[in-house]
């Protein structure tokens, strides 16, 4: 997430949102979630898409799917 | 002019609120308003602008983002017989301070996102403009914050319109949009009545719509495309369907969700759809018309999009803000470039790497392709577009010097000048006479659409502590557009932090994405800092993870 918003790893929190950070735009967002896809093998519907606005968010999505443990 | 006295850019509005006043105009995530409760509350916001008709008001500044009070704004600032002046919350606020400064407004009205910065950007401001706060609870929330509200939600509720409102003359200002300006300073563009209305019947009589219609509204205010949007549509007594920032990453299930008819975007958002796979062959069947505009549409996008929406038109069109929305139209067609040995299809196929042509002026244009000096050059050869016609605007908001600089006469007979706006795009006349983009004769950017003088960029950059020189440059650059900023800087400055600096400073489109050190900068043999040199370096050093 780090490297696909260009942001320093310690900026990457929960709260970390879409439009926060000038990186994290309507390009980036679409990358995001083609690199969330790839690194956890999961596809993330045109639904969720616009729901996943945050890096809490794609946590959440991620655990609910299974991709990764619940916090 | 040929536009009748008394026929503003909102007199259309204003009908429809009589013969279509219980339609739809106007959807904003879970409202909606008809076109009976737009005008009354448009009337509202002109009632306490105008302190009940008595005060003239000249600019009006909209400092709202696809908000209903966005919209109510815009239209209330014309009913108050202002030119009304798009500010984005999202942009710096020292930004947006200069705007305000420039454009020195009588007034500004707020949504809840403008509010939340207002007192910052009014700051120093003086004298500052009157406030008007009609979302509930946002006027109290500004005077804790020492912000005077001349008209708070109650205040707006309770207005008493006047009975007759303000009727702008055709070459009164409508609206000044700022746009990116090369010293670092944005600049501002004056269009009038007259100006918006003659492309705005040339886009009626084009893509005649109805009350059935429900088309997007995906441009940001502060791009005049979106006059387009809010116009185009009322006149017609459509419903216009405002998407949130996030929605405009998945245009296809918009567009399916809101069952739109018309879809107006940058290319960059169907690239979008391309790329995560959305844009499947007949997934969007509601639309009638698919538009582009802002950056170069290459041929695939458009081959994609029209296959996803099989009953659509899909034109490309071009035009700066200075020659108001749009001046050129290509209609694109599925045989275009399909064969590419075909004759005929081969005469109005794209141009350079796949990118649709701009196509030919609107009715009442002229365009005309020039030399360094000016002088029309032959048929195929690339020079300078120059367009002139009614849609020419009177030129920069308060700065006659670059006025006469982009706004020039051309005599096409001994006897007679036009005025025509060099448009600084670099295009060739096709033999069909449609006409294609090749690239800039300078160094303006699109960045999605939106204008970016790069020097703009290497102003802000200049302005931080520890900087010696600096450019910027559009990277990547994918099928003509770029998607983003790349900047390259000489000096001590801590080059991870710069991002983050100039971001106080430019809009999030402008900001780099990445800042490479450069301690010796490139020269070319002009003795100038040589830009693709640098942008081979970039490929050439490994890009950090």
């Amino acid at each position: 997430m780090a490297s696909t918003l260009a942001v320093p790893p310690e900026q990457v929190t929960d709260a970390l949102a879409f439009n926060a950070v000038p990186s994290w735009d309507s390009v980036n967002h679409i990358n995001l979630m083609l690199a969330v896809e790839d690194a956890f093998g999961v596809a993330i519907p045109d639904d969720d898409i616009v729901e996943l606005t945050s890096v809490g968010a794609i946590r959440r999505f991620l655990a609910n799917t299974g991709a990764v443990p619940a916090a | 002019m040929d536009v009748q006295p008394g026929r503003a850019l909102h007199t259309a509005l204003q009908a429809r609120a009589q013969d279509a006043a219980e339609r739809p105009a106007l959807t904003v995530q879970q409202e909606t308003l008809t076109y009976a409760a737009l005008d009354a509350a448009a009337r509202q916001v002109a009632a306490v602008l105008t302190a009940g008709g008595r005060v003239p008001v000249e600019r009006v500044g909209v400092f709202a983002s696809r908000s209903v009070t966005a919209y109510v704004a815009t239209a209330g600032a014309l009913y108050a017989g202002a030119a009304y002046v798009p500010l984005n919350p999202r942009f710096p606020v020292e930004r947006t301070r200069a705007m305000l400064r420039r454009a020195r407004l009588d007034a500004v009205v707020v949504d809840r996102a403008g509010a939340a910065l207002l007192a910052e950007v009014l700051a120093g401001v003086s004298p500052a403009p009157r406030v008007v706060a009609p979302d509930d609870g946002v006027a109290e929330a500004l005077r804790a914050a020492g912000v005077p509200v001349a008209a708070d939600a109650a205040a707006v509720r309770d207005a008493v319109p006047p009975a007759a409102l303000p009727a702008p003359l055709p070459d009164d200002v409508a609206y000044v949009l700022f746009t990116s300006g090369t010293t670092g300073e944005p600049k501002g563009v004056a269009v009038t009545h007259a100006n918006a209305l003659h492309f705005l019947d040339a886009a009626a009589a084009r893509y005649p719509l109805g009350p059935d219609d429900r088309c997007s509204q995906t441009f940001d205010q502060t791009f005049d495309l979106a006059v387009f949007d809010l116009f185009l549509t009322w006149s017609a007594g459509a419903c216009l369907v405002v998407p949130q920032p996030i929605e405009l990453v998945a245009p296809v299930r918009f567009v399916q969700r809101h069952v739109l008819t018309l879809w107006f975007s940058v290319p960059s958002a169907a690239a979008l759809a391309i790329k995560k796979g959305m844009l499947q062959p007949g997934v969007m069947p509601s639309l009638r018309y698919s538009l582009f505009c802002g950056e170069p549409l290459p041929e695939a996008t458009a081959r994609l999009w029209a296959a996803a929406a099989p009953a659509s038109r899909v034109e490309n069109l071009y035009g700066p803000t200075e020659l108001t929305i749009a001046c050129l139209v290509y209609p694109w067609r599925a045989d275009d470039g399909a064969t590419a040995h075909d004759g005929e299809a081969d005469a109005r196929r794209e141009g350079p790497d796949g990118i649709v042509p701009i196509g030919r002026p609107l009715p009442g244009l002229g365009a005309l392709v020039v030399d360094d000096a000016l002088r029309p050059v032959a048929d195929g050869e690339p020079g300078e577009l120059l367009v002139c016609g009614p849609q020419t605007t009177p030129g920069y908001w308060c700065d006659p010097e670059r006025t006469r600089e982009r706004f020039v006469d051309v005599h096409l007979s001994p006897t007679r000048a036009h005025r025509f706006y060099r448009t600084g795009d670099r295009v060739r006349r096709l033999a069909s006479g449609d006409y294609v983009y090749i690239g800039r004769t300078d160094t303006q950017i699109k960045v999605l659409g939106f204008r970016v003088e790069l020097g703009d960029v290497e102003s802000a950059l200049l302005r931080q502590p520890g900087v010696v020189q600096a450019v910027a440059a559009g990277w990547p650059v994918e099928d003509g557009r770029a998607a983003g900023i790349v900047a390259f800087v000489s000096g001590d400055a801590d080059v991870d932090e710069l991002p983050r600096r100039v971001a106080a400073l430019i809009p999030p489109y402008m900001v780099p994405s990445r800042v490479m050190r450069v301690d010796d900068m490139p020269l070319n043999p002009n003795g100038k800092i040589d830009r693709r040199a640098l942008l081979v370096r970039l490929t050439e050093d490994a890009v950090p993870a």
